[in-house]
This record gives C-alpha cells, sequence and structure tokens, in this order.
C-alpha cells in the first residue's frame, strides 16, 4: 500500500521553500500594484485634467510619476527574484517554462520593454511637447505595458492552475477531475516523464534533476515534442477569468494606497485639504466602482473554479461533506438547493477509481489519487477560513464603497461629515491589499498538493540543494534591504521633491 | 541534427548587447563613487559626480531590460543548460540575485536622496551601489567558468553537482578579475568619452574626461596581467577553447573554431586603449581622442566576449579537448518557429532600442551640455 507519509519525509526543505516563494511573491506584488494601480490611475487622472484643463489633476498624476519609478526600479528587482526564485529553487518548472509557458513569457518580455521604455519617455516628457495629449499616449501606453505583463504572467500561474492542454490525462489520475482541453502536450511524453518523476518523489528525490540534456533527448527522439501548441497557455479557459480577476485587484490595490494617502494628507494638512479632498472625491469613485466590478467579475472566477478545480472549490465553500451553499447555488444555478461536491463525493471518486489497476512508477493511480484528495482535504481548515475573512471584509469594504458612491447624490448629507469619509479613504487601502493578500493565498494553497493542479508536485520540482536557513535568511534580508530603502527613497520623493530627472514639478 | 543557428544568435545578441551596457554602469558606479567621495573635499565635484551618475542611469535601464530578456532566451531555448547551472552553481547564483536587488534598489536611493540625506549616508548607498555591481557578475561569471571547466558537475543525466566544490573553479580568480577590471575600465571610458563630448558646453568637465582616460588606461596594466593569467589557466583547464584562441598559431593547435583574429583585435585594441588615454589625459582639449575612446573600448568588450564564446563552439561545455555539443542543450521541447519568433523581435527592439536611443541622446543632452 502507498504510504503518503514516507514521500512527505523526504521533501524536508519542501515548506521553506515555499514560504520563501511565497515571501518573495507577496512582496513583489507591493510593487506591482503601485506600477499597474498608479499608472491606471495615472491615466484616469492625467485625462481628467487635461479634458478639464484641470491643473489640480494634472499635478496628482505628476506626483504619482515620481513614486511609479521608484516603484519600477524595485518591481524589477523583486521580479527578477520572482523569476530566478522560481528557475533556482524550483528548477523543475523549467520544463514547463521551456513549453507552455514559453509564448507568454516571450510576450510579457515584449510587454515589460514597452513598459519600461515608456516609463523613462513618460517622466521626461512632462510639460515637454506643445500638444499634452500626446503625453497622456504614453501615460496610457505605459499603462497598457504594464497591464500586457500581467495578463501574460498570469496567465502562466492560470495554466498551473488548470494545465489546459493535457486532455484527459489528469482525469485518468484522478476520476474527479475534468477533461483540460485538446491533447496538445504529448500524453506519452508526459506520462513516461511523470513515471520518472513519481519514482523519484517515491526514493526521496526530486524530479528537477531529470530535467536534463541526456533524458529531454531521449523522450523526444522517441516520442516527439511535448508541446504542439505553444499558445496553449493563452487558450486556456481558466486565464481569462484569472486574467481579469488579478489585474483588477491589483489595480484596486495600488489605487487604494493613493486613497490612503489623500485622505490622510487632507486629515493632517489643513493648508492643502482643498487640493486632497478634490483628489479624494475622484479617487473614491474610482475605487468603489473597482470594488463593485471586482465583485462581479469574483463571480466569474468562481465559476471557473468550480468548473476547473474541484479540490480547490470544496476547500474555499468548506465542503467536507457534499451540500448545498444557497448564496453560491443561487448565484451559479439560480437554485438555492443545488447539491455542491464535497470531499466525501471527491473521496468516493477516487476509491471507486475507474482504472484501479493502472500504474504509475509501481504506484496505483487509484492509491494516488486517494492520497492526494486526502492532502488536498488537509488545507480546508486553511483554505476556509482565510476565504471566508476575504468574503467579510470585501462585504465590509462594499459598504464602504457604497459610502463613497453616495456621495455624488447625496452631497448634501455628507456635508461637515467628510472626516468620515476620509476615515473611510484610509481604511479603503488597509482592506483591499487584505483582500487581495488573502485572496492570492487561497487562489496557491488552494492548488495544493500540487503545482501544476492535478500533475506535479511542488517535491518534484524542487532543486536538489537544501533551501536551509541561512539560504533563507540571505534573500530574505536583501529584500528587506532593498524594500526599506524603496520606502525610504518614496518617502524622500514625497516629501523632498527631485530637482533632478525632471520627474515632475519641483 | 537540431538547428541552433537562431537560439545562438538570439542568444548572442542579447548577451554582448547586455554586456555592453553592463560594463559601462560599473564602471560608471565606481567612477562616481570616487568622485562623490573626492566631492566632500571639493565641492565642486559633486556636479561632475552627478553627470557620470545621470550616464550610469541610462544605461541601466537598457541593460536592465537586456538582463530580463536574458534569463527568458536561457531558460526557454537553453533550458537544460540553464537547470544544470541552478543546480551546480546555486551558490553564485544566489549570490547574483542579492546582487540584482542591492544594486537596483540603491541606484534609486542614490538618485533620489542626493542632497537630501548626510553626505556620509549617501555614500555608504553609494558603497552599495558599487558592491553590489561587483556581486551580480561576481555570481553569473561561475556559469562561464563552469561551462569552460565543469567543476562542481559529477554527472549530466542525472543531473548531479557538487555546490561547494564548484566554488573551487581554477577559471574563475582569473576571469572574474579580468571582468571586474575590464568593466571599470570599460565604464571609465565611457565617461571620458561622455565628458569630451559635453565639455564643449561646460568646460569644467575637460579635465574630467581627461582624468577618467587616465584612470581608465591605468586600469589596462593590471588587466594585461590578468589576461595574461587567463590565458595560461585556458591553456592548462579548457584546452579546446584555448586552442580556439590561438588558432593554430605556432605550437598551441588548432580546434574546430577559430577566433584568433578576435582575440589579437583584443589586444591589440587594449594597447591602442592604453596609449590613447595617456595621450588624451595629457591635453583633454583635443576632444577627437576622447570621443574614440569609448567606441574603441565597447570593441575590444565585444571581441573579448565573442572569443571566449564563440571560440567553444561547436561544443557548449567544455571538458578538455572536446565537450557537450550546444545543440544539446537548446530546447527541443516544443517546436518552436523561432525564425519567425526572432523576427518578430527584431523590429520591436528596434523600434525601442531606436526610442531608448533617441531618450539617451537627450538625456545626455539634457544632462551633459
Amino acid at each position: 500500500m502507498f504510504n503518503p507519509m514516507i514521500i512527505l519525509s523526504t521533501s524536508s526543505y519542501v515548506p521553506n521553500a515555499l514560504w520563501l516563494s511565497a515571501f518573495g511573491i507577496y512582496i513583489h506584488a507591493i510593487t506591482i500594484a503601485i506600477a499597474i494601480g498608479f499608472s491606471v490611475l495615472m491615466a484616469i487622472l492625467e485625462f481628467i485634467g487635461l479634458w478639464k484643463n484641470d491643473s489640480d489633476y494634472l499635478r496628482m498624476a505628476k506626483l504619482l510619476s515620481r513614486v511609479l519609478v521608484v516603484a519600477f526600479g524595485f518591481g524589477a528587482a523583486t521580479g527578477t527574484l520572482v523569476e530566478f526564485g522560481l528557475v533556482q529553487v524550483w528548477n523543475g518548472v523549467l520544463i514547463a517554462i521551456a513549453s507552455v509557458a514559453f509564448m507568454p513569457l516571450y510576450l510579457e518580455l515584449v510587454a515589460f520593454i514597452l513598459e519600461g521604455a515608456l516609463l523613462v519617455a513618460l517622466l521626461y516628457t512632462w510639460n515637454k511637447f506643445s500638444n499634452p495629449w500626446l503625453h497622456w499616449i504614453i501615460t496610457v501606453g505605459y499603462a497598457t505595458g504594464a497591464l500586457l505583463s500581467g495578463v501574460f504572467i498570469t496567465s502562466v500561474n492560470a495554466w498551473m492552475q488548470v494545465p489546459w492542454g493535457v486532455g484527459g490525462l489528469v482525469k485518468t489520475i484522478y476520476p474527479w477531475a475534468p477533461v483540460y482541453g485538446p491533447t496538445v502536450l504529448n500524453p506519452d511524453f508526459l506520462l513516461t516523464l511523470k513515471e520518472a518523476l513519481v519514482a523519484n518523489f517515491v526514493q526521496g528525490t526530486t524530479g528537477s534533476v531529470l530535467v536534463n540534456p541526456i533524458v529531454i533527448d531521449e523522450l523526444v527522439s522517441k516520442y516527439g515534442t511535448l508541446l504542439s501548441d505553444p499558445l496553449i497557455a493563452l487558450k486556456n479557459p481558466y486565464a481569462l477569468p484569472s486574467v481579469t480577476h488579478q489585474l483588477i485587484a491589483t489595480t484596486l490595490v495600488g489605487i487604494s494606497w493613493v486613497l490612503a494617502g489623500v485622505s490622510y494628507k487632507a486629515l493632517k494638512d489643513p493648508s492643502s485639504r482643498a487640493f486632497y479632498m478634490k483628489m479624494f472625491k475622484t479617487i473614491s469613485i474610482i475605487a468603489a466602482l473597482l470594488l463593485i466590478l471586482q465583485g462581479l467579475e469574483g463571480h466569474e472566477m468562481g465559476v471557473a473554479v468550480f468548473k476547473y478545480q474541484p479540490t480547490k472549490f470544496a476547500m474555499i465553500a468548506g465542503l467536507e461533506k457534499s451540500g448545498p451553499d444557497p448564496v453560491v447555488g443561487l448565484t451559479m444555478f439560480g437554485d438555492p438547493n443545488y447539491v455542491f461536491d464535497g470531499f466525501d463525493k471527491l473521496l468516493a471518486m477516487a476509491k471507486n477509481h475507474p482504472n484501479p489497476d493502472l500504474t504509475i512508477a509501481g504506484l496505483s493511480v487509484k492509491d494516488i489519487a486517494v492520497s492526494d484528495t486526502l492532502k488536498a482535504l488537509e488545507k480546508l481548515p486553511t483554505v476556509y477560513p482565510l476565504y471566508m475573512t476575504k468574503i467579510t471584509i470585501a462585504v465590509l469594504s462594499g459598504l464602504i464603497a457604497l459610502m463613497f458612491l453616495s456621495t455624488l447624490i447625496l452631497k448634501s448629507f455628507w456635508e461637515g461629515k467628510e472626516k468620515l469619509l476620509l476615515y473611510g479613504g484610509l481604511l479603503y487601502g488597509v482592506l483591499m491589499p487584505t483582500i487581495a493578500g488573502l485572496g492570492w493565498a487561497v487562489r496557491e494553497i488552494g492548488r495544493k498538493p500540487w503545482t501544476v493542479y492535478g500533475l506535479l508536485y511542488p517535491e518534484e520540482l524542487i532543486t536538489p540543494i537544501e533551501i536551509n536557513s541561512p539560504v533563507a535568511t540571505g534573500i530574505i534580508l536583501g529584500i528587506i534591504i532593498g524594500i526599506s530603502l524603496m520606502f525610504y527613497t518614496i518617502y524622500i520623493v514625497l516629501t523632498k521633491p527631485p530637482r533632478i530627472l525632471g520627474g515632475g514639478e519641483s | 541534427m537540431t538547428d541552433i543557428t537562431v537560439p545562438l544568435y538570439l542568444l548572442a545578441f542579447v548577451v554582448l548587447t547586455h554586456f555592453t551596457f553592463v560594463n559601462i554602469n560599473i564602471g560608471l558606479g565606481v567612477f562616481t563613487l570616487i568622485l562623490r567621495w573626492m566631492s566632500l573635499k571639493k565641492k565642486e565635484l559633486e556636479e561632475v559626480a552627478r553627470r557620470a551618475f545621470k550616464f550610469l542611469v541610462a544605461t541601466e535601464i537598457v541593460s536592465g531590460i537586456f538582463g530580463t530578456m536574458i534569463t527568458v532566451v536561457l531558460a526557454g531555448l537553453w533550458t537544460t543548460l540553464v537547470n544544470i547551472a541552478t543546480i551546480v552553481l546555486f551558490i553564485p547564483i544566489y549570490i547574483s540575485i542579492i546582487g540584482i536587488i542591492l544594486r537596483l534598489t540603491s541606484i534609486i536611493g542614490f538618485w533620489y536622496t542626493w542632497g537630501r540625506i548626510k553626505e556620509y549616508l549617501h555614500i555608504l548607498i553609494g558603497i552599495i551601489m558599487v558592491v553590489s555591481s561587483f556581486m551580480i557578475p561576481g555570481g553569473f561569471r561561475y556559469i562561464f567558468a563552469v561551462i569552460d571547466y565543469p567543476v562542481g558537475l559529477e554527472s549530466v543525466s542525472p543531473i548531479v553537482g557538487d555546490p561547494i566544490k564548484a566554488l573551487a573553479n581554477p577559471v574563475y580568480p582569473p576571469l572574474i578579475f579580468h571582468t571586474l577590471i575590464g568593466a571599470t575600465s570599460i565604464g571609465f571610458f565611457a565617461a571620458a568619452t561622455g565628458f569630451a563630448w559635453a565639455s564643449k558646453k561646460n568646460d569644467f568637465l575637460t579635465p574630467w574626461a581627461g582624468k577618467a582616460a587616465l584612470w581608465g588606461s591605468i586600469l589596462i596594466i593590471p588587466q594585461i596581467i590578468v589576461g595574461i593569467w587567463f590565458w595560461i589557466t585556458l591553456r592548462q583547464y579548457s584546452r579546446y577553447l584555448f586552442k580556439s584562441l590561438m588558432g593554430g598559431i605556432g605550437r598551441f593547435g588548432a580546434s574546430q573554431t577559430n577566433v584568433s583574429p578576435t582575440f589579437l583585435g583584443m589586444i591589440l585594441l587594449a594597447f591602442i586603449l592604453l596609449i590613447l588615454g595617456f595621450i588624451y589625459n595629457s591635453n583633454p582639449e583635443e576632444r577627437r581622442y576622447g570621443y574614440m575612446l569609448a567606441p574603441l573600448a565597447i570593441l575590444a568588450l565585444i571581441f573579448g566576449e565573442f572569443t571566449h564564446d564563440y571560440g567553444r563552439l561547436p561544443y557548449m561545455v567544455i571538458t578538455g579537448d572536446t565537450g557537450y555539443p550546444a545543440e544539446l542543450f537548446v530546447n527541443k521541447l516544443v517546436v518552436l518557429n523561432l525564425a519567425n519568433i526572432a523576427s518578430g523581435l527584431i523590429p520591436i527592439l528596434g523600434m525601442l532600442l531606436l526610442f531608448i536611443t533617441l531618450l539617451y541622446l537627450y538625456l545626455a543632452k539634457g544632462f551633459i551640455e
């Protein structure tokens, strides 16, 4: 009988590496939220400023551009860290980078080049064109580049969540899984590789050492190439809701920080209160509308999880046992009594495996399916509370958003109560990243025990080099020094505007 | 037989472009820090330091973008080679990653805190900036050392490496000294050329254009010594590459690839730069000498890198008189229309390079003149 505990004990440094990756990604996310959120907001404010010929909006847009350049530099640094972290700590992922992820990463590179070049342009060309709309086009170009980078990177993550293009391969192992699109990943190649990975896994060795020229050459000469459609990650139906959800969330977080900033200034700085209140009114409406949009889009994301990630859906719905979820049932199927599959059903499907005699590297697929479904069930007590906390905070934030929107029609009501709105703005700047952070945790923990859902485990992809405390400490220390410098620099930029570089007014 | 032409040329293009700008950046960082430190006693030097640093910022953007491109090209097209490197060279790559984080953030910090914090703190950020710039090649040059002489690589399939043993690669010490001295020297020559141009309107830069040239030239002397050390080391540990760069001269023997013209060209350029730097410093009003320094230094760099990398072909990893063929490491997992990819990339890059060049000129013009 296959004993998962034996395997788990051999990968002692996987948790270290997972924590380290999570830390790196969250830190990177801070800069991404600034790069995307600030640039989208800049494009909107600059548009309003030019359209209304209002210098206040242009002043605010310039202020954002100063912070943007600092965050972009640090974003590039932490992006490199995440990229290397992926390649170096999870080097088995190279097999995906060289196949499914190649085209999205290639296109992301083009977007990144666009982003980098246009950032320089937008910084240096403030007030330089006789027609100021030309500068606005550059700003929009930069924001587009930043958003496109997000599109391509998220599509790679979406493929790791739902490996579209493997056809019925995952379903062959896990009976509860859907069929993941057409078969454009060579099943013989993939199965043979998986056999080798599982064999290594059982022996407590990482499979990443098999991503070598000899093994790849042998597999290619025997079965042909691994992938026949390099664009498959972009055709993944899970990619569109993922991209939309992530980009709205990221934009919202960035904008919420600006909102918190202007709220703070309006509360603390009486001399410039009028300016910051004016900015607050516009930015709070944008932030409120985005949250409502995210609520609607969240439904699409939920539907995608329901369709393609049965274990994750059971985790976030807290379905240890199958049963109805009135709200979700009503919104998804118009039926509050709709019975959703819980882990009991998924486990029963795994136990009544249609191919009980099938083996991978000597292990019965039935045992693998049962064991992995149980491992997913172990994550339910973590994922479910995280998800519920996220939803609760989202509801609370929704109330604040409604409060912001009400200023459009209840102007007289809010007169003399502006402080309440400003405190709401401050709170928004904390709640939005909290929701996004929780959402990302749900997304990532929810796909466990796999790194590529239903196909590859973290233990198969990790480096053979032990990720020990000194390694982790060094990286964390580097990041902390870096991020401290970033925040310090942003502080300097905001409090003592630079004379050099022409990044805005003196 | 796998066609490696496009992956190879794509890699060569991004690596050479990246290295050109990186070398300039590293040297400009050192130059800026020296000037900034000197400005503590001579206040007027602060403006000179500022201008050197503005050059650095503009070139850093290009090198950063191309650095990201290298990662994608390597991981996407030379996948298994990258995997071997990440396992065998875990520690050096780790050091480089820390270096990248510190370098980028310290540049931004140095830029925006100038004149806004205490001078010693500003110089401290400058020191972090320079040290981290050395850390990046300090780690990555191990990749070149290991493909010249694969110390620490115990098996290719499965990949088995000894990351500690890899640190003792005898090719590494001369290679890294050669790299760092060379980069500093190239950066000084770039500053000399930039200042020569700028001094047309800012006369106070004239002596510093000469001094930058002089310092760049002086560095060629240790560079020659380290170069000879590297040459001897290659002869001992990476014989195939050594034969490639000697091109059958004398009794050294020949390999399948002859890179002796670029090797000799690099040596010739080094001597020209050595002399030209001294000449220009003796009369910095003669700007035409100054204008020649950066292009010649970059040409020497390209000759050197070409010699080192093209000389390995048809192998990618040298093992004495033979090696692992380059085609073994190229990505075969997916049929990519590489010609289309490359041709799609070229116009985009062309446009962006033109754009960046114009900006660069604008920056240089705006700042320097």
